[in-house]
């Protein structure tokens, strides 16, 4: 397909995301990041992280996508006492005909919110994280798919970190995204509370459909990704692994280790997500750039010397974003 | 007659039995320790030499003592007699009237198989513990170590101290007198960015890469150049940005606004050709020239002389 037909089909078929993200302003005062990523998550069949502390429309926010999608949306309060049959279903006796019969859980719903994963110990965590990355679940011995689009929003709380069972670096890896969210701004907050005060929050109507996001994921697969914005994505992972090579020697002892495979793969699909969202046919290093921090963020681990000097992983991205040349 | 025999037989036998003794004694250096102290056991062996004694393991022997170490032994042997010392080193940290018991020692008299026994005496010794005033104030256990000053050692060390500093100084005024400086003001001329620019931009067009067909190439240079041109002019890192940022820190400088205009259309379709596949017109390849020509025209400054640096330089 020649690129003016590509872009022209891509702006046609995108043209709901105008829609969906108007629908979802409705509620959703400003947080247009996490609305976006939420959005690039579903769009490139991947799952999101979300950090940012209570009370920032996280709930609301995904609750609003499910509504405005006219999709099935669960939420699960992560607790120490949680067990995996309680996310995934279990096998219930029947004492009436001495059957037992399967109970499925609320994981199979097209958006799930797992509130406070961290609170939940490991056996769930891990639950979770395997059918998010298998999308079906075993209960007994029957298999069965979960439902499409399937995205998982789990929160994470920066604050009160005790009692915690905080994600392995390995389970971390497997969410595509990790969005950190922070405060409205005044003007955000006062309409934010001029809409809350009122009788009722405005009536979210389904404006997507939960096909028009399958097919949109199929045609994102076609928006073209030059060579050259390839050989800058690499680019960029690699300088997480070698900042040496880079120009970036004083970097090297701050990481512990880079990014995976598995995040070239993440920034290359979000990049074209982002494109489509953009209404793009192919990708820019705007793109790359856009959603880099938020593939890259977990998936970077520094080093006690670079705890002991107060640098984050998101100082050490933006070192090498600053650094690799943009093509 | 007969008694007079048995007289001289009982003598004899007196001798001989005399000639083959053995005698053992034990006994420590004191009776009374504090808890702690060392105690040291000492077994004296004398013995005719041709007795053969077998001592028993002592260590094992003592067990109610801690057994700290155990003194090399001293044997001095004359003509017909041996005498054996063994010292051994013992603790104790409980206090207690201790009670060393005896124990056997084997010897072998001549060239008898059969070994005979001899027994060394029991020693009593009490060890107490340090009696502490209740009444009175904590004190340490042992009062701090004193270290006498050793004036010699401390002259030679104050001297070679002042011998040090002396010497420092002396050779500083030395290098003092000796360095003359001279500045020199190094005047740089540094080739404007635009000119730079310039002669990028007219050795992309000898090269022809559009017309041979390397479109994007021609483009990804063409960008390049105005990118490292903004990078000198405008002081921002244009290579490390997209052409968003680009814009933006353009923005915010001091480029009119036909400028930002004009490079917001000339990196747009450049991204076009480079990212998009994008094959342009061939007048559209002279137009993005021509764009890259104006847009360093209406951003360029005037040449001038810079004075880069100033240099210090030492005469000997």
């Amino acid at each position: 397909m020649e690129i003016t037909e590509l872009n022209e089909k891509i702006k046609q078929e995108s043209a709901f995301i105008d829609t969906l993200f108007a629908e979802i302003g409705k509620t959703i005062i400003g947080q247009k990041e996490m609305v976006e990523r939420l959005v690039i998550g579903l769009l490139s069949n991947g799952h999101i992280l979300l950090e940012g502390v209570p009370g920032l429309a996280k709930t609301l926010a995904i609750k609003t996508l499910a509504q405005s999608m006219q999709a099935k949306f669960q939420r699960i309060q992560f607790t120490p006492d949680l067990l995996p049959a309680d996310l995934l279903g279990t096998m219930i006796y029947n004492q009436k005909d001495g059957n037992f019969s399967i109970k499925k859980g609320p994981i199979f719903s097209n958006f799930i919110l797992a509130d406070e994963i961290n609170r939940a110990p490991a056996k769930v965590q891990s639950a979770l994280l395997e059918s998010m990355q298998e999308r079906q679940v075993t209960i007994g011995s029957s298999t069965f798919p979960l439902e499409e689009p399937f995205l998982v929003l789990a929160t994470q709380n920066p604050i009160e970190q005790e009692g915690t069972y905080p994600l392995p670096e390995a389970q971390v890896d497997r969410f595509m995204l990790k969005v950190k969210i922070d405060y409205p701004s005044r003007d955000e907050e006062q309409k934010i509370m001029k809409l809350n005060i009122g009788a009722s929050l405005p009536e979210i109507k389904p404006v997507v459909s939960p096909e028009s996001i399958l097919n949109a994921r199929k045609l994102i697969h076609t928006i073209y990704v030059d060579e050259k914005i390839e050989k800058y994505i690499l680019d960029i992972v690699f300088a997480t692994r070698n900042p040496k090579e880079f120009g970036l020697e004083d970097l090297q002892d701050l990481i512990s280790y880079g990014g995976s495979p598995r995040a070239t793969i993440n920034l290359a699909l979000g990049a074209r997500a982002m494109a489509f969202v953009k209404r793009r046919g192919y990708v820019i290093p705007e793109d790359v750039r856009s959603i880099c921090m938020d593939v890259l963020r977990h998936r970077i681990a520094v080093t006690y010397e670079a705890e002991a000097e107060d640098i984050t992983s998101e100082n050490i991205i933006q070192r090498i974003l600053n650094t690799v040349e943009v093509p | 007659m007969i008694k007079k025999y048995i007289t001289v037989l009982i003598i004899l036998a007196a001798g001989f039995l005399n000639a083959q003794s053995i005698e053992v004694y034990a006994d420590t250096d004191t009776t009374e320790y504090v808890v702690g102290d060392y105690i040291h056991y000492r077994l004296e062996l004398r013995y005719t030499n041709d007795i053969k004694v077998e001592l028993p393991s002592v260590i094992d022997s003592i067990s109610m003592l801690e057994f700290i170490n155990e003194e090399p032994a001293v044997v001095r042997k004359n003509d017909n007699e041996t005498f054996e010392l063994r010292e051994f080193v013992f603790s104790k940290y409980d206090s207690a009237e201790v009670s060393i018991p005896g124990y056997s020692v084997k010897y072998y008299a001549g060239n008898e198989a059969d070994a005979n026994i001899i027994n060394v005496n029991p020693v009593t010794i009490l060890v107490r513990t340090i009696e502490v005033d209740p009444s009175g104030d904590i004190q340490d256990v042992k009062a701090p170590i004193k270290i006498e000053l050793n004036w010699l050692l401390f002259s030679v060390i104050a001297l070679l101290l002042i011998a040090l500093i002396l010497a420092a100084y002396i050779l500083y005024q030395r290098y003092k007198n000796k360095r003359q400086i001279v500045v020199k003001e190094k005047k740089i001329i540094k080739v404007p960015a635009y000119r730079i620019a310039l002669e990028e931009l007219d050795e992309l067009d000898s090269k022809k890469l559009w017309q041979q067909g390397f479109v994007k190439e021609y483009h990804s240079e063409l960008t390049g150049i105005i990118r490292k041109y903004f990078e000198s002019r405008f002081n921002f890192p244009a290579l490390e940005l997209t052409s968003a940022e680009i814009l933006a820190n353009l923005g915010i400088s001091d480029a009119d606004e036909q400028v930002k205009i004009a490079t917001n259309e000339f990196l747009s379709n450049a991204d076009m050709v480079k990212f998009a596949k994008f094959k342009p017109m061939p007048s559209v390849n002279e137009e993005m020239m021509k764009q890259a020509y104006d847009i360093i025209d209406k951003t360029k400054q005037d040449d001038e002389v810079k004075v880069e640096s100033v240099e210090v330089q030492s005469v000997q």
